[in-house]
């Protein structure tokens, strides 16, 4: 079958999947509160107003407010953009790692490949939220960016291996053969021929990868090792923590989003994977 | 090769991993933008002589070159000096804290392991068994809903449910302050005060494990054997039960000694959402204060476990499997 044929009966599989439609709803609907958060709500609700300090949800505050009297759903649809923008930034780095470490040990293999395959072992196996708290603990400020950067590190592992994996049976294909007869270079090879079959595969491990990116973000801000002045969920539920007594709101909703968001993204990873029949582990 | 040669080649291979996890410790830190010792005690809050900062730059040779450096610190790890905690615990050894504190984290680690195994198994195997029936659907949506939710949530959900509502199970911490309680009662005590912690824990865990016990015995349910049993007459019981689940059980068995550092990651929230005296908890607070000595002992000494964890997994694998020793 040829490959635009290919892509139809995978995209067919995956838009009648209905779990996967679902995980795809909740994404727009995730991606559009963060877009148009300036036009849906009102900015003056994320100002400190101690007059309106914990007030339950109510029509005037649907989700209620929080400690310091900010709205606690104005604050989720702009924590939105705060989470959204880090998993972007991270899962960014870790293709660029994951695709040039990858594809470097799949196509060279040898030494090379051999020293990409022990550090993964290692990452692999340690706890990825203990690597994330030493690397977030060494830089002296605490941003998102750093926050990204350190998702990034721990998590390029899995996917270089799976990028090795597709570039190690590619590379023997009579194509790459033909291609490589005609003289083309090891970089319009890799570029022109290989990669372009591996990107499936970079998708679906990169959806499920945003999943964690949001889990790991609001954990490490929760934990206080997050942004101290950004709009975050985990900052949220972790001023929730102390009024779980009287203002159950407080941390409910925010944890809510995170989870239906998570859920979002692995709905539609999963959904991809099967449709697309992409291998996740190696 | 024997099972011997096997095991022996196995445990040698650890010492290569090791060193390759010292390193990426090592140099994480290390190549950290700023002065880490400075940063260090001005997190710490309280005011320090430069005699003070001088001596402890001395004591972490931080004046020789990174690879003398990293030397002195593996050879003071591997006797066992595991650093001093400047920043949380005013000077005493990282070694001390640890041993103070390793046994509430093994056990609510050890207790949460227990239970998702024999929950994941026990669904994982009926689930596949009965593709698409009630319980499967049931389960594998359950399993979907523990994956997405955040650890940290899930604990302060609980403790609002169980603690703070219905005023059940303690919400904090592993012991009841103010009273007096005989052995028998400390115990009891000390199990209710895990409840929660190792609860939240397992449903993660059991989530992630369901999936994997799953997905390994629809494949093996695909395989040519199963149809020759069934083609024989055997009955559905024995060829689950007996052919399929060993050949499913096996996977599992290396999968549990490799995640043994994802729950880990869940033990690390839980015991700083519950306030529980453990090793997690100790490591936030080492990373908190920028400890940074702490962290790197530490660090080593989780590495360690990970470790040790995967090669009884991988040796419980040969003794179960004899394909793997040739």
């Amino acid at each position: 079958m040829s490959r635009a044929g290919r892509t139809y009966v995978a995209w067919r599989k995956f838009i009648r999947n209905r779990a996967s439609y679902f995980g795809g709803v909740i994404i727009a609907v995730v991606l559009l509160m963060a877009l148009l958060a300036p036009v849906i709500t009102r900015e003056d609700r994320l100002e400190i107003d101690l007059t309106r300090a914990k007030l339950p949800p109510s029509p005037e505050h649907l989700m209620g407010t929080d400690p310091l009297g900010r709205d606690v759903a104005t604050y989720i649809v702009w924590g939105a953009r705060t989470s959204l923008t880090v998993a972007a930034i991270a899962v960014l780095l870790e293709i660029v790692i994951a695709v040039s470490v990858g594809a470097i040990a799949g196509y060279y293999r040898g030494i090379v490949d051999d020293i990409l395959m022990r550090i993964t072992d290692v990452i692999l196996v340690l706890p990825t939220i203990v690597l994330l708290v030493v690397m977030v603990s060494m830089f002296k400020v605490r941003s998102l960016f750093v926050m990204a950067i350190a998702m990034a590190i721990t998590a390029w592992p899995w996917m270089a291996r799976v990028v090795r994996s597709e570039f190690l049976s590619l590379r023997e294909q009579s194509f790459v053969e033909a291609a490589r007869s005609l003289g083309a270079s090891d970089f319009r090879i890799v570029a022109r021929h290989i990669l372009p079959n591996a990107v499936s595969s970079i998708i679906v491990l990169a959806t499920i990868d945003v999943a964690w990116f949001i889990l790991y973000e609001s954990t490490l801000t929760f934990l206080g090792l997050g942004d101290p002045a950004a709009i975050s969920w985990g900052s949220l539920i972790s001023r929730g923590r102390n009024y779980l007594r009287g203002a159950w709101w407080i941390s409910t909703f925010p944890g809510l989003t995170i989870f239906l968001v998570t859920l979002g993204c692995n709905l539609l990873g999963d959904g991809m994977r099967d449709a697309f029949d992409v291998k996740t582990r190696v | 090769m024997g099972l011997g040669a096997y095991i022996i080649r196995r445990i040698l291979l650890v010492i290569p991993t090791f060193f390759i996890a010292t390193v990426i410790i090592f140099s994480l830190i290390h190549f950290a933008p700023g002065d880490p010792i400075k940063l260090m005690f001005a997190e710490s809050g309280h005011p320090v002589s430069p005699e003070i900062v001088e001596q402890v730059r001395k004591r972490l040779a931080l004046d020789q070159p990174l690879y003398v450096q990293y030397l002195i610190w593996i050879g003071k790890m591997l006797s066992g000096d595991l650093g001093i905690s400047y920043g949380v615990a005013f000077g005493r050894p990282v070694l001390s804290l640890i041993t103070e504190r390793i046994w509430v984290t093994v056990a609510l680690m050890g207790a949460a392991e227990a239970i998702s195994i024999v929950f994941a198994v026990a669904l994982g195997v009926i689930a596949a068994a009965k593709q698409y029936s009630v319980i499967d659907n049931v389960s594998s949506v359950s399993a979907l809903i523990g994956y997405s939710m955040p650890t940290f949530w899930t604990g302060l959900v609980s403790i609002m449910v169980f603690a703070v509502w219905l005023g059940v199970l303690p919400s904090f911490g592993i012991v009841t302050h103010g009273v007096e309680l005989g052995a028998t009662e400390r115990t009891i005590d000390f199990a209710r005060h895990l409840i929660l912690p190792v609860i939240v824990v397992s449903f993660v865990y059991t989530a992630y494990l369901f999936r994997l016990v799953r997905s390994n015995m629809l494949e093996v349910l695909r395989q040519d054997y199963i149809t020759t049993a069934r083609a024989k007459g055997v009955g559905e019981r024995t060829v689950i039960y007996k052919h399929a689940l060993r050949n499913t059980l096996l996977p599992t068995v290396t999968f549990i000694g490799l995640s043994i550092g994802f729950i880990l990651s869940g033990a690390v929230v839980v015991e700083t959402v519950f306030s529980i005296p453990g090793l997690g908890s100790l490591f936030i607070e080492f990373a908190l204060k920028r400890d940074y000595p702490a962290l790197m002992g530490l660090s080593v000494m989780i590495t360690v476990m990970v470790l040790l964890a995967n090669l009884c997994a991988d040796i419980a694998y040969s003794l179960m499997d004899p394909r793997i020793r040739y």
